[in-house]
């Protein structure tokens, strides 16, 4: 613990330096900007300025993503109370409150009262990603061969689960082809090339951020363009920063929404939309007043927007501890760890134990140049979304085409990008989740190395899958996962339920 | 991303079990093939390889799922009707005739013309800024204005279309250093 705090107050002083607190603000700006933008999501801005950093120092670099993300997470709301339009799917959860809230003239305020949920919303992120990093971290030292394919199995399901709440099956389809994207190219076994042809350019494999821009970037230019225009309302803004009784007022929710949005973040491959959608439900069922929800419930508002942001501190502690995104703009984020040359996983306590508080001395600056930027220049920044659509998106689309070429410098990832693009599109019209299929394309090394590993170890004999502690609890979890959304389960559930309940019932009634 | 309108809701949801009848078909058949490759997979029995690590194991185990899902998905379109496809020379004309496959169309053209020709026959900038005036063109022109609107919305775009390609050639080539196609 004391060690930590000095690690902690070592990386800080190690970023006071005026160039860096420049790129800090820069980075956040640029992020609440595409975060602003609809068609741009956090994700996409993520992977972009990741081509841009990636001759600058690690630290810098991770830091200006880092930026980038908590901007565009916020930067969101703002297009979500305006316009009615989340900027980023994660606000989808504020629009239902802050849009009723700027038609009734009072959009400064909800700006105001975004801007600092979201604040206290990080805050409370960062908090638990500097206390359980560590922890996690130790415990994961633990894992081997076994427990990561559970946790394959595990990450993939939980998150189709999750990201197509009204239909898993998709979510799960989705997952699995992405775990079979990541068989495509070279294996390590016996580098023999699978499901391409031997010197092609396909047998290197399916690079993730090209696969990334195209669901995340191409999809969504292709979707923005495909609806009719929106109209850009225009509102008076008048008093940004809020009252300390309206927040004073709210401390439960704020604090609940951090906790619940944090550990949402952690859920592999479960993201910021979600995290806003739980914490918004959560504070309306423990309201006082919840008719107000949906009318312009400061409540909801700042449910959502603590909720949404605490889940980017969450998302980050799966990717040091586990090298396993908790989001899709984390997927990115670990992406670019690897070609920084950090490696994330559960070693990162003993090989960079620094990095790990650095990385939370980096959610900090970007919180605070969050809370600065977000309560100042709102006027002038709101003119960023009467840019037209028609003008915009190709210039986004040429961005897309320079994020996916420029890394490698490979003609062929701009077709990758293109590709993901139109089958993300069309997936994503028949309500196939994105998010799982990222986190597919990254866990299949994962799954393919400890499956193999595993099955060797155990000589093909299934049993040992199953009488170690930690795979046991992970392969329950998944099974629950899976059942608790099939109909005869809930029913059987419901049934134990009243049977267990009914002798008590009937002593209460006497 | 957005809320859809309820219409466009509706029949969004009337579609569905048709869209799953035919993607579980095309999951089935996809999960077989992976399979079948996979089982023909070299074995490297000459190395002495333990058979559970040669590299058919997880891409078939992959391909069985799939396959399975597919399947799953199939039997529950069929429940739902899913077969009746009901595409007939009518449905594909209101479909063409909607406003939003008109831009969709035009989008995924223009990208795609793009980013597979333009880039690589063209110089890097000429193209881009080719195909920002282009889309912006397409996506602003509207019958029926008057001719001196009409110009001035051209000269705009050309403007649009200058800066913004020529600035992101210059600053990702030249400040940011990165390779560009």
């Amino acid at each position: 613990m004391l060690e930590g705090l000095q690690l902690f107050g070592q990386s800080l002083l190690g970023f006071m330096q005026f160039k860096i607190l420049v790129y800090v603000l820069l980075a956040t700006e640029l992020g609440i900007i595409v975060g602003m933008l609809p068609g741009l999501t956090a994700t996409m801005g993520v992977a972009l300025l990741t081509t841009l950093t990636f001759k600058m120092p690690t630290s810098e670099a991770i830091l200006v993503l880092i930026c980038m993300y908590v901007g565009a997470i916020y930067g969101g709301s703002r297009s979500a109370i305006l316009l009615n339009i989340p900027g980023t799917p994660a606000n989808a959860a504020t629009a239902v409150d802050g849009y009723p809230l700027a038609k009734q003239g009072r959009a400064g305020r909800a700006i105001g009262i975004a801007t600092t949920g979201s604040f206290i919303g990080t805050f409370i992120g960062m908090i638990i990603l500097a206390l359980f990093t560590p922890l996690i971290g130790r415990f994961a030292l633990e894992f081997k061969s076994f427990e990561f394919f559970w946790l394959a199995i595990f990450g993939i399901v939980i998150s189709g689960n999750l990201t197509a709440p009204k239909d898993p099956l998709k979510g799960w389809i989705a997952g699995f082809l992405g775990l079979f994207i990541a068989m495509i190219g070279m294996e390590s076994s016996f580098a023999f090339i699978r499901f391409a042809k031997p010197g092609s350019e396909m047998s290197g494999g399916i690079a993730l951020l090209p696969a990334m821009v195209g669901v995340f970037g191409f999809a969504e230019i292709i979707t923005v363009m495909k609806q009719s225009a929106y109209e850009v309302v225009n509102t008076k803004i008048e008093r940004v920063i809020p009252k300390f009784v309206e927040i004073w007022r709210n401390k439960w929710t704020i604090v609940r929404s951090g906790v619940v949005g944090t550990f949402i973040g952690a859920i592999p491959g479960v993201g910021e939309d979600i995290a806003a959608w739980v914490s918004y439900d959560m504070a309306k069922r423990s309201s006082k007043t919840p008719e107000k929800f949906g009318k312009g419930s400061i409540e909801g508002l700042i449910a959502a927007e603590a909720g949404n942001n605490a889940c980017v501190a969450g998302a980050m502690i799966p990717v040091l501890t586990l090298a396993i995104p908790g989001s899709a703009p984390a997927a990115v984020l670990l992406a670019a760890m690897f070609i920084h040359g950090v490696r994330p996983g559960p070693l990162i306590m003993i090989e960079f134990p620094s990095f790990v508080y650095e990385v939370v001395v980096m959610v900090l600056l970007a919180s605070a140049a969050m809370l600065i930027l977000g309560l100042s220049m709102v006027k002038w920044l709101v003119k960023v979304l009467a840019v037209p659509r028609e003008k915009l998106m190709p210039i986004i689309f040429v961005l897309c085409v320079v994020g996916a070429f420029a890394i490698q410098s490979r003609t062929f990832d701009i077709g990758v990008m293109v590709f993901f693009g139109v089958v993300g599109y069309f997936l994503r019209e028949m309500d196939y989740p994105m998010a799982p299929l990222v986190l597919g394309i990254i866990l299949g090394d994962i799954l393919d190395k400890n499956l193999r590993r595993s099955l060797i170890l155990s000589d093909g004999h299934l049993a040992p899958f199953f009488n170690q502690p930690i795979g046991l609890v992970l392969f329950f979890v998944t099974l629950l996962v899976i059942l608790s959304k099939m109909k005869w389960f809930q029913n059987l559930m419901l049934g134990l339920k009243n049977l267990i309940t009914a002798p008590f019932r009937k002593n209460k009634e006497v | 991303m957005h809320r859809l309108s309820l219409k466009e809701d509706t029949m969004k949801e009337s579609n569905m079990p048709k869209a799953d009848f035919l993607m579980s078909i095309l999951l089935i058949v996809f999960g077989i093939t992976v399979m079948v490759t996979s089982i023909n997979m070299p074995r490297f029995e000459e190395m002495d390889a333990n058979p559970y690590s040669v590299p058919g194991v997880v891409p078939g185990f992959l391909g069985a799922i799939i396959g399975f899902m597919g399947l799953v998905l199939l039997i529950r379109s069929l429940i739902r009707k899913g077969y009746k496809l009901g595409i007939t020379g009518q449905t594909v004309k209101n479909w063409a005739k909607e406003d939003s496959t008109r831009r969709l169309l035009l989008t995924l053209g223009l990208s795609l013309l793009y980013a597979l020709v333009f880039i690589g026959f063209l110089p890097y900038a000429v193209g881009t800024v080719l195909f920002i005036f282009a889309f912006i063109l397409v996506f602003e022109y509207k019958k029926g204005t008057p001719l001196r609107e009409q110009k001035q919305m051209i000269w705009k775009a050309v403007l649009t279309s200058v800066i913004s390609g020529v600035s992101i050639w210059v600053v990702f080539r030249y400040l940011f250093l990165v390779n560009l196609p």
